[in-house]
């Protein structure tokens, strides 16, 4: 599949060595900050990077997350057909011990315990209980630890780079651009003899390629639909 | 032009004041500083010659494809690199620093193209060289030194910046001191 819509990541690099007029002796180089900006562009702009997922739970109410997870952005339950945003938390207790050499969560720690949830009832309560559950991220050891949860199937709704290290990686055109100058910014902060006035221009004509790329994922539909979607009946009051 | 007319030519216009082998060793140095600036222009491709069936064999110790060079080159003068039958294979020049350095990064893991490096007169290959094209050879079009060429053979004459080569060599042996062609030994 190789489409004016969608480029490779070669490609990419042939255009701007290209239009530039680069060495091709800096292919490699060049083809490196290719993979950079878009790797930026996944994480910070553009939606081709971001996957959901079905992912089970161990024993311990523990997924570990597969390499190619850069940042967890929500987890959820499926219910009655829409997604159930289970809430983070840093106030569960996300210790694990060792029992024969497998790790387990051991509730005299308070590892895995529920924890309490206020009703709502009390004068000082606060809301936003979440009754589905709750997660911890350990950034360190790549899992998340459930508590509260009576269910071990949750969709992870994630980041990758964008780069697929066994298949062909498409780039939408749309963001050739901004790679374009991601390209030409970063190889101007490195150049020996750098010229400042050249590598703010193309800092802000990345800047403003990113707001291109951010700008076309939304329309006056999805805009109109959340304005709607707060209206309700109401009295006519004379 | 030949080489040979191109010697003859500038002997004359110089008034035969210098010994054909200095005139040949000036032609030398002035078509390697033009191609110098050819490569730059990105303009070098029209003076190279074609070198098909170039040997490619595999380093036991290293591991590690490579070609000797069948010709002397210009530096960077080795401009293309092709598989012989097959163009299945992008070969890819890069400098040595970037092919040691590009290893365990991204743009070497998901890579098909063949990177390579020139080491003064050997090609050495990465690792997407496939033992097929290997064994086939590969083809050269490289940019050699006017020396390389056949004193017969015709010669594609680099004209830069409106100077031709010719212009060029006359200008640079125009302020050397005439050297004297007497045959010393004889006299003695």
């Amino acid at each position: 599949m190789d489409t004016t819509s969608l480029k490779t990541i070669d490609k990419v690099t042939e255009e701007i060595l290209f239009l530039t007029g680069i060495d091709e002796k800096k292919y490699a180089r060049v083809k490196q900050f290719v993979i950079k900006g878009y790797q930026e562009l996944n994480l910070t702009t553009i939606p081709e990077g971001v996957r959901i997922e079905k992912f089970t739970m161990d024993a311990n109410y523990i997924v570990y997350l597969t390499d190619e997870i850069v940042q967890v952005n929500a987890v959820y339950y499926p219910i009655d057909g829409k997604l159930w945003s289970l809430t983070k938390t840093d106030k569960i207790v996300p210790t694990v011990s060792l029992l024969n050499g497998s790790e387990y969560r051991d509730s005299t720690d308070g590892e895995g315990v529920d924890i309490t949830l206020q009703d709502g009832s009390l004068l000082a309560s606060t809301g936003g209980n979440n009754t589905e559950g709750y997660w911890y991220y350990d950034y360190y050891n790549r899992r998340i630890l459930f508590t509260n949860v009576d269910r071990s199937e949750v969709l992870i709704h994630y980041t990758t780079s964008g780069i697929s290290l066994d298949d062909e990686t498409y780039i939408p055109s749309y963001c050739v651009d901004a790679i374009h100058h991601y390209v030409l910014w970063k190889m101007s902060m490195y150049e020996r003899d750098r010229d400042a006035q050249l590598r703010e221009e193309n800092l802000r004509e990345f800047n403003r390629q990113k707001s291109i790329c951010r700008s076309i994922q939304f329309n006056l539909d999805e805009f109109l639909d959340v304005i709607y979607s707060n209206y309700f009946l109401g009295f006519r009051r004379l | 032009m030949t080489r040979q007319a191109i010697i003859e030519t500038i002997d004359f216009r110089l008034q035969r004041r210098f010994p054909k082998p200095f005139i040949e060793s000036s032609m030398d140095f002035i078509w390697e500083q033009l191609c110098d600036i050819l490569i730059k222009q990105n303009d070098v491709f029209y003076y190279t010659q074609k070198y098909e069936d170039v040997t490619v064999t595999l380093d036991a110790v290293t591991d590690r494809y490579y070609s000797d060079l069948p010709a002397t080159v210009v530096r960077d003068g080795v401009v293309r690199v092709y598989g012989k039958t097959s163009r299945d294979l992008d070969f890819i020049q890069i400098p040595e620093r970037d092919f040691r350095l590009m290893g365990l990064q991204e743009v070497y893991d998901i890579s098909q193209k063949v990177y390579f490096y020139v080491n003064y007169n050997r090609v050495f290959f990465d690792d997407n060289m496939t033992s097929i094209v290997a064994n086939e050879g590969v083809s050269m079009d490289l940019l050699t030194t006017l020396s390389d060429f056949l004193i017969s053979a015709d010669i594609p004459l680099p004209k830069v910046n409106n100077v031709s080569f010719i212009d060029a060599v006359i200008d640079y042996l125009q302020g050397t001191p005439t050297i004297e062609l007497k045959d010393v030994n004889t006299k003695k």
